[in-house]
């Protein structure tokens, strides 16, 4: 059963609120899925390559160029909160 | 009474035609949408171009290619005021040939899920049967093609998202090679595995967009820069001489033996067509669920870390500080099950886990492949029902996710093999329509093509129309 | 005790391309906030990463100059954490896949000792955007016009025994990167910054201590102090029993002292894996070699050259070759007809160089171009000019006032060689100074000097030095 700990650790490295009164339910859940694909571990893939992509291609290359015409009012509409240009996030010490 | 228009009668050469056609469709969704919530925001169509190999074609996306200008969820309150600054390459493309988008169509959250149950927006009803699920992700588009609301839709399928929804429905859903279409545009749920596809009537009108809408896209590194052949070409072709793999593995227990009737009853009839059937098996292939919750998990839970309510999407209120800011904006802005696979996903490539699982579930993922590689060395196609059993009632599945993730068990393999795939309708099993299955080789969409029209000119399943959607727009 | 300081460095090259390494946009500096942040760059729903070929091949280059193994396949990867100049919540990156494997760079120290300090690995990625804390009162800013511009980060081994000798791995590396042409290498503007791993150990231990690492390491001067304080400090940990905490500080130049960086909320989990969005990048062997093909001299070759070719000291050739524009100066300068090699590279180290720095410029925009100079060093040879006549020549073309022979043409600078005008001087000189000159003849060497200064004086300097001395010691010798 995954732990109280590892549920919170996890929500942490995702940056998801879990609720007090849902840690239970969802650590059951999250339990019940990850026990279902651990079935994996008995399978015999041994050390054959992963599959990353499902075709075996390269990387295309592009040329460098600019193209982009940055509509800079647009984006600010949809942001949530810009000032002076800037997007706006409460503050951060370092 | 008249019978639906087929796509290539609905392109027009006269605007003011096209423009009648759009309206009649666009009073059907203000008529029946309501019953069903297929759509999650209807458009009024701009005076439609008069050329273009598809002018005049009514079409609705699925809510997860992004509409410049038009507001695009992915079925999440996360999205819910998105308004995108650019056109999807899909989008873009089908507009250039002439088609006239009339709205956005629901769908499971972010594309997680099988059911249509996970969206913002409300579930949306099966047209068969109100009380039941139409499939997910791509329910809206499955439902709003059924009912006739639209006589073709965009879709995108990562683990059988085009083709499951179509077989509850009763509709052709067509997932094609992945990269054949540029994701470009498409809001990512697992990047390798998305592909973009056709919901519609029939495997004629699925080649006619799917035409449209093909070819390799420069602004998406893993589209395919081969040509696109011409799929309308195709569907004369013709099955005869085919060989079909029938894939023993999707016969196993789980599958209700009605739904294994009807699949029987459409094998025979490819094989009096003229095709060779054989049985052929996929040793790996029970092992696709798990690979897939794994690896579409890991994959989303890195390509959602975009919405943190900075640029663009849903934000918190009153923050305290950073850490506030983002967990807040996410756990309001997501719903149950996409924060479950975000959890998931982040616990499997996490320190200490990425070897037992997500790179083993890659390595898995190439035995399956190769499973299905080994396959087409002595057959054309693969076929099998496309869902165990038919539409399922509204909330059946929600209690348990592992319950619901199974529904796709016979449809998640190809989008871990990147194969082209399709389901078209094969009869009803207690009023309800049921989908058979059928898959072909990388890049190989002819065949489908080609086997599916055939199929469908011997068969009237494709025709039926759920009871209180029969077509009166003539 | 006396310890050992380890010390490797990670150093983030801003590479040289008009647009960014996945996108369209510009890689300008210093536009307007977010102008220049386009909808990839913002991470938008539904964009697509797009590789740039440019970053690719500069990225190349400085595998080829530091003979390292230019994988013929790399793999980017995510790096996946939340931070708001972070815009997707990853940084496309490489891991376990890099670009370049290996390679070593070559540094001068002090005494022309050469050490080949090991290069790990160098890869490919994408840099954040910036946040500024002191826009507004109770938020922070996100600029991300920065985010998307491609970096090659440069790993180094572990193979730096001091400060003095990580400053100068930086400023070889430095050079290196600016003759690739792969980098304008801007301090000020961090195209080139570094972050310093670093531990110490008992002299003679031969296992690693542990290490904390280092960042805001934004100058050479830093370098130096940042990695001098937290040597010590590790030293004194050590020395009072305690133990080196593995831990990110950051150098505060102001009170000049590392300290920790605040404890995030959480220990970090990249959780990396391949970017589903981009393919392998796979290098064919004729786009390397077209490359290899391309390269220029490297700072190492062209300084073993300077000093064979042009008989140059170990300083003045690594000093000439410190960038390409300085040793294209000099070579330029040669191919003019500046006769003398030597007595060129002392121009330009003295003359040219100290006028660049008082005027902060750049070689590129000396106002003396390198035929000018071939000039006044060809009048110095032939006897036009003296040493002391030359400099006046320099001051005056360094303002602008024509060409070497214009201006010693007008301000009448030629020297005087010419034996009896000379001689008649000193004769006049010798007149107006007898006690001086019988002192002079009874064997006060010294007052040599003031002869030829007075001549010097009497021909407002023009006088040839040598010739000078030699006619008055002439004359000395037959009046005795």
């Amino acid at each position: 059963m995954l732990s109280a700990a590892e549920v919170k650790r996890l929500s942490m490295l995702a940056r998801l609120e879990v609720r007090p009164e849902d840690g239970d339910r969802l650590a059951r859940e999250l339990d019940r899925i990850l026990g279902f694909v651990r079935q994996l571990e008995a399978a015999p893939a041994g050390e054959i390559e992963p599959l990353v992509h499902p075709l075996d291609l390269a990387q295309p290359l592009r040329d460098d160029e600019v193209r982009e015409q940055v509509d800079c009012e647009t984006i600010e509409r949809g942001a949530p909160d810009v000032a002076e240009g800037y997007y706006r996030v409460p503050r951060v010490i370092e | 009474m008249k019978s639906r228009l087929r796509v290539p009668e609905l392109v027009a050469a006269d605007p003011r035609h096209a423009r009648s056609a759009a309206d009649r469709y666009r009073e059907r969704i203000r008529v029946h949408n309501p019953r069903l919530n297929a759509f999650i925001t209807q458009v009024d169509p701009e005076v439609p171009p008069a050329a273009g190999p598809l002018a005049g074609v009514p079409i609705a996306h699925k809510d997860i290619f992004v509409t410049r200008g038009i507001r695009t969820t992915c079925g999440s309150r996360m999205l819910a005021d998105f308004i995108p600054p650019y056109d999807a390459t899909v989008v873009e493309r089908l507009a250039r040939a002439g088609c006239i988008l009339v709205g956005k169509t629901n769908m499971d959250e972010f594309a997680m899920g099988s059911s249509n149950e996970t969206s913002a927006f409300g579930p949306v009803r099966n047209p068969w049967d109100p009380e039941r699920v139409p499939g997910g992700s791509s329910g809206g588009s499955a439902a709003a093609v059924a009912a006739g609301l639209v006589p073709v839709a965009t879709g995108t399928d990562t683990g059988g998202s085009i083709r499951q929804p179509a077989a509850l429905c009763g509709v052709t859903g067509f997932k094609p090679s992945y990269g054949r279409v540029s994701r470009f545009g498409m809001i990512a749920f697992a990047s390798s595995m998305d592909q973009a596809g056709v919901l519609a009537r029939s495997a004629e009108d699925v080649a006619w967009v799917l035409r449209g809408m093909a070819g390799h896209d420069p602004r998406d590194s893993t589209s395919v820069d081969r040509p696109v052949p011409d799929y309308v070409a195709a569907l004369t072709r013709g099955i005869r001489g085919l060989r079909i793999g029938i894939v023993r593995n999707f016969f196993d227990d789980g599958l209700w033996p009605t739904v294994a009737d009807r699949i029987q009853a459409a094998l025979a009839v490819l094989e009096a067509a003229g095709a060779r059937l054989t049985d052929v098996t996929l040793p790996n292939l029970s092992l696709s669920v798990p690979v897939y919750y794994v690896l579409a998990p890991a994959e989303c839970s890195s390509n959602l870390a975009r919405y943190d309510g900075v640029r663009f999407g849903h934000r918190a209120d009153r923050p305290e500080d950073l850490f506030d800011l983002y967990c807040r904006s996410r756990s309001e802005g997501f719903g149950e099950e996409v924060q479950r696979r975000i959890l998931i996903g982040t616990y499997v490539l996490s320190h200490g886990y990425y070897d037992a699982y997500y790179l083993k579930a890659q390595r898995v993922r190439r035995l399956i492949r190769n499973d299905f590689l080994r396959a087409f060395e002595s057959v054309d196609l693969l076929a099998g029902p496309t869902t165990p059993t038919p539409a399922f009632r509204l909330g059946e599945k929600t209690a348990d996710p592992l319950t619901m993730y199974l529904n796709d068990i016979y449809t998640i393999g190809v989008n871990l093999a990147g194969l082209p795939a399709l389901s078209v309708p094969a009869g009803l099993v207690d009023g309800l329509p049921v989908g058979l299955q059928l898959i072909g080789r990388d890049f190989d969409e002819e065949t489908l093509f080609a086997a599916a029209a055939d199929f469908q000119r011997r068969t009237e399943w494709h025709r039926a129309e759920p009871p209180g959607f029969e077509d009166v727009s003539g | 005790m006396k310890w050992e300081t380890v010390i490797g460095l990670e150093v983030h090259v801003q590479l040289l391309t008009e647009s960014k390494i996945f996108s369209a946009t510009p890689t300008r500096y210093g536009a307007p906030p977010n102008t220049q942040a386009g909808l990839i760059d913002l991470g938008y729903p539904g964009v697509l990463p797009v590789l740039n070929r440019r970053a690719v091949e500069l990225a190349v280059r400085l595998g080829l100059a530091i003979g390292a193994t230019v994988s013929r396949r790399s793999v980017f990867a995510r790096k996946n954490y939340f931070y708001p100049d972070l815009p997707k919540g990853y940084q496309i990156s490489q891991y376990d896949r890099p670009i370049v494997q290996g390679g070593a760079l070559e540094i001068p120290l002090p005494e022309g000792i050469v050490k080949r300090i090991g290069i790990t690995r160098a890869h490919l990625e994408e840099d954040a955007g910036k946040s500024v804390h002191d826009r507004f009162p109770d938020a922070t800013g996100i600029d991300l016009n920065r985010a998307g511009t491609p970096l090659l980060e440069i790993v180094s081994e572990p193979d730096l025994r001091s400060p003095a000798e990580a400053v100068a791995y930086l400023k070889s590396l430095h050079t290196l990167v600016r003759y690739l042409g792969i980098s304008d290498g801007n301090l000020q503007e961090g195209s080139f910054r570094c972050d310093a791993n670093l531990s110490v150990r008992p002299e003679g231990e031969t296992r690693l201590g542990t290490r904390t690492e280092i960042k805001n390491l934004n100058s050479f001067r830093f370098v130096e102090q940042a990695l001098r304080h937290e040597a010590d400090r590790q030293a004194g940990v050590l020395e009072a029993g305690g133990l080196v905490v593995q831990e990110t500080r950051l150098y505060d130049p102001d009170r000049r002292e590392t300290r920790p960086l605040r404890s995030k909320e959480e220990a970090h989990d990249y959780r990396y894996f391949p970017d589903p969005d981009l393919l392998p990048l796979v290098l064919e062997e004729s786009f390397i070699e077209r490359i290899r093909s391309a390269l220029p001299e490297l700072p190492t070759a062209k300084r073993e050259r300077f000093r064979s070719a042009y008989g140059l000291g170990p300083y003045d050739a690594a000093v000439l070759t410190q960038s390409r524009e300085l040793a294209d100066y000099y070579e330029s300068a040669r191919q003019a007809g500046a006769p003398d090699p030597k007595l060129l590279a002392n121009w330009i180290l003295s003359e040219v160089l100290a006028k660049l720095n008082r005027d902060h410029l750049e070689i590129d925009a000396a106002p003396v171009p390198p035929s000018a100079l071939a000039q006044l060093l060809i009048r110095i040879a032939d006897g036009t000019l003296s040493g002391p006549l030359a400099k006046t020549v320099f001051e005056a073309l360094w303002a602008g006032e024509g060409t070497v022979d214009a201006i010693v043409d007008a301000r009448g600078l030629r020297q005087v060689s010419d034996t009896a005008a000379l001689e008649q001087v000193i004769e006049e000189t010798i007149a107006s100074h007898g006690p001086q000159w019988r002192e002079y003849c009874a064997g006060r060497d010294k007052l040599l000097g003031f002869f030829v200064g007075q001549v010097m004086q009497a021909t407002r300097g023009r006088a040839n030095p040598q010739t000078l001395n030699a006619l008055i010691r002439k004359r000395r010798d037959g009046s005795s």
